[in-house]
């Protein structure tokens, strides 16, 4: 029999949204645990941050509106290269650029410094430049350093965490979410540290998980990202929406590949307003400065190039600092210290970047409130992002889950747990802690071969034939890899391929909902791009893709956008 | 253009440690071998040899780009960042020293991280700010931020001869967190912190040596957050034997 924990909201999660959620929902007065797959606040994407939007902080002749403008359409309006999105929640973004001066004040008030220049003003970062060559939309801040943002405030959060006493569990792999009745009441994990499986009864269920990006070798996600949380979802019975849409980064250190996620940013520093300029494998210049303002248009530069053969996937194109001086660098450029310590003189010395998946737009199916079509399951953060996969969205949806889920904490008595559900779920973990078969394969080698897979068959640009081919491979993969799977100990100490094994599974069963979703949506639009449908179709696709499972197969639907608050031009309201 | 990145091509060689205390009775040194790539770093070795070669090796790392500092090992000897320092042939690669380990290159974090909470690791305030944003102006920061570069890897803990023989020492990493908070000019908690500083395991045990410091991949500056503590302390103690010694002749 697993020990069984009872509190009132569990948080699955680590990262921004998880510990902002965790503190919220103890500030709310309830009962709370926080499960973390790495550590808290040094694990998922958060601790690698660079900037944070301060919205209202912009500069004219930005304006309230202009920022959600570009929320909706995802920046892409106006610049160079990039289409519209267009399928976000309106409603719900609304509220997180309207929560957001709240959430920032609450961030400093427990501490975190948001940086000043000498007159008290927050310093702020522009995305790009304009076509008349000035720094676009100067509106992003920077706690405190670029590059250390995201670390800042993880550190703020999680002292708050120790201050609130709030209990947290490090290096927990959650497996499952257990309903009752059509209800989240609780999970199932693993600490894999000690191997314990354990179960957690709760009347509110936060899945903080982040993305599911980590299904690519060439990601800017952390390890754990491997879309855990959307599968438990789904499973669960919720839905998941528009996953086929995932942000490519250009600028990305090729070498070492221990550094695939250290991003050499391309648009203008604070400071003196400097940026590095980008020279591919002829030495010829590319990335035009309107091409910095949009992650499209950047990504779409680098294909050009790659179809072109002047640059590669993964390199053959580099970032030059000649015309910075160091102590710029040093004063603005965290991660100026990472190229120094390869023995680089950036003087002088270029360098080679890659492009890798970014952030995902699709996730968990939620409403304005966080709350999926499951009761007592919330999603927050990067596993649920609404088309704005930001800092700031995980901060608001950890706000506004920790209301919701706590509302109901106090609403609801903590319900029975099915023990059919803990029981199988034991079985089906403890299975995959296995040393049989003898000539089997390691699952971080079937890991790896899935990231390669998605990296040469899902890439920025994709059309079926290729996607077709990786579903294929995808298939193989499970029916052949898969039953010879198995870790070179059963030890349960730190038994890191254990871990891989559960992660596997929830890969591929993403990963095959990901290539459908891709082949379903014919048409290109904001980070999605199909080589073979290269026009965005608002006829048939300006809407949600939404996937659900029934009978434990998945079943596709289409979800047309409420245009409540913003239209395209030229679209008939319907 | 660029210059070429050298030392490419052929073998890098390691000697890793392995330990498992559940299923062996002692630790073991295993030789393993991996193609040099570009700049390789000791964790490209690392998930060389568990993902293509599918070595169960136990070892942590989240990031991979020094922001989270989980994957601290002793390299050479020397505590160091797996994803932070270069691989070299003829490496031995073990479990940082001064932690217990789980398995492999896995150690126990736990247990300093109940120092970490014990320094107060948070931001105190005597009261909330009215505004936001409140007046700060970056100079006043400077300090904190010195401090505040600490990604808590614990590799100062790892290279500190106190550490080894006295481990209740509150030790560099917990006190580096403590000078960000310190120096933070917002910051009202110094009484409590340097209550629990200046205990008998608290900031006089350390011998100044300045190894952590050595290390510290983060240029976070930890004997110098111990320093600047020190001198907060005995300002505090200064004054309250002025305050006790003074007490009867206030004008």
């Amino acid at each position: 029999m697993p020990t069984i924990l009872e509190t009132d909201v569990v948080v699955v999660g680590g990262g921004m949204a998880g510990a902002y959620a965790a503190i919220g929902a103890s500030r709310q007065g309830s009962k709370v645990l926080l499960l973390s797959k790495g550590f808290l606040a040094k694990s998922g994407c958060s601790p690698m941050a660079a900037f944070l939007s301060v919205p209202p902080y912009y500069t004219p002749p930005d304006s309230e509106q202009s920022i959600f403008e570009d929320g909706v359409t995802g920046g892409a309006s106006g610049i160079a290269g990039g289409s519209y999105i267009f399928l976000a929640n309106q409603e719900a973004l609304k509220d997180t650029f309207d929560k957001a001066p709240q959430i920032l004040a609450d961030l400093e008030a427990m501490g975190v410094y948001f940086r000043r220049d000498e007159e008290g003003k927050f310093v702020l970062l522009g995305s790009g430049f304009d076509k008349d060559g000035k720094v676009r939309k100067p509106r992003f801040s920077l706690a405190w350093n670029f590059g250390l943002t995201g670390k800042s405030i993880m550190d703020v959060l999680k002292g708050e965490i120790i201050k609130r006493g709030i209990p947290y569990k490090d290096e927990v792999r959650v497996t499952k979410v257990l309903t009752n009745g059509g209800a989240a009441v609780g999970v199932t994990a693993i600490d894999y540290s000690t191997g314990e499986f354990f179960v957690v009864r709760a009347k509110s269920v936060i899945l903080a998980t982040g993305s599911g990006v980590y299904l690519w070798r060439y990601t800017t996600a952390s390890r754990e990202c491997t879309g855990d949380g959307h599968m438990m979802a789904l499973r669960a019975g919720a839905e998941l929406t528009d996953i086929e849409f995932v942000t490519w980064h250009f600028a990305d250190v090729a070498w070492p590949e221990a550094w695939r996620r250290l991003q050499m940013y391309p648009q203008p520093y604070p400071g003196s307003g400097f940026y590095p300029q980008w020279y591919d494998s002829k030495g010829n210049r590319f990335i035009k400065d309107v091409e910095i303002g949009s992650k499209e248009a950047q990504a779409m530069a680098v294909a050009r190039s790659v179809v072109g053969g002047t640059v590669q996937k993964r390199g053959g194109y580099y970032a030059s600092w000649r015309h910075v001086s160091e102590d710029e660098l040093k004063e603005w450029f965290q991660n100026y210290y990472h190229l120094k310590k390869l023995g680089l003189d950036i003087s002088l010395d270029m360098i080679e970047c890659g492009m890798s998946s970014h952030s995902w737009h699709g996730g968990i199916r939620t409403n304005g409130k966080t709350e999926t079509s499951v009761p007592g399951l919330y999603g927050a953060g990067g596993v649920a992002p609404n088309h704005y996969p930001r800092l700031h969205t995980a901060l608001w949806g950890g706000k506004v889950a920790a209301i919701y889920a706590s509302e109901r904490a106090a609403d609801v008595s903590l319900q029975d747990l099915d023990m059919v559900q803990v029981e199988d779920e034991e079985a089906r973990v403890t299975g995959l802690l296995r040393t049989e078969p003898a000539n089997g394969k390691s699952p971080t080698q079937v890991k790896r071969r899935i990231w390669d897979l998605f990296f040469d068959k899902m890439w920025y640009i994709k059309d079926a034939e290729t996607m077709k081919k990786g579903l294929e491979e995808l298939r193989s993969i499970r029916e052949n890899d898969v039953p010879m799977m198995r870790a070179s100990s059963k030890s349960r100490n730190s038994n890191q391929e254990w871990v891989d094994a559960l992660d596997v599974i929830d890969m591929l069963d993403l990963g095959e909902l990901l290539i459908m979703s891709s082949l379903r949506r014919e048409e290109s639009r904001g980070p999605f791009v199909r080589g073979d449908f290269p026009s965005t179709d608002d006829e048939r696709w300006m809407k949600n893709l939404v996937i659900k499972l029934k009978d434990g197969k998945p079943e596709y639907r289409t979800e047309p956008v409420a245009l409540t608050l913003m239209r395209p031009k030229g679209v008939v309201p319907s | 253009m660029s210059r070429q990145p050298g030392g490419e091509g052929g073998d890098i060689h390691v000697t890793i440690y392995r330990f498992d205390p559940s299923t062996d009775a002692a630790p073991r040194y295993e030789q393993y071998s991996a193609p040099r790539t570009k700049y390789m770093r000791i964790i490209d070795v690392l998930e060389y040899l568990t993902e293509v070669k599918g070595i169960g090796i136990a070892y942590r790392s989240s990031c991979g780009i020094k922001k989270c500092g989980t994957c601290g090992v002793m390299a050479n000897g020397v505590p160091k960042l797996a994803c932070y320092e270069a691989a070299q042939d003829g490496m031995t690669i073990e479990p940082l020293r001064n932690f217990r380990v789980i398995r492999d290159l896995v150690t126990d974090r736990a247990p300093y991280q109940e120092k970490i909470d014990s320094i107060t690791p948070f931001l105190v305030r005597d009261s909330q700010p009215g505004k936001f944003p409140e007046d700060l102006r970056h100079s006043q920061m400077i300090e904190r931020n010195r401090f505040d570069q600490c990604i808590t890897c614990l590799l100062c803990v790892a290279a500190c001869p106190i550490m080894e023989s006295n481990p209740s020492f509150v030790g560099p990493a917990a006190a580096t967190r403590a000078a960000a908070l310190l120096e933070d000019v917002r910051d009202a908690g110094a009484e409590a912190r340097l209550d629990t500083l200046a205990d008998e395991f608290g900031l006089w045990r350390c011998h100044m040596i300045g190894e952590c410091t050595e290390v510290c991949p983060a240029h976070a500056e930890p004997a110098l957050a111990i320093q600047r503590l020190r001198r907060r302390s005995v300002k505090r103690t200064l004054r309250a034997m002025v305050r006790r010694v003074g007490g009867g002749h206030r004008p």
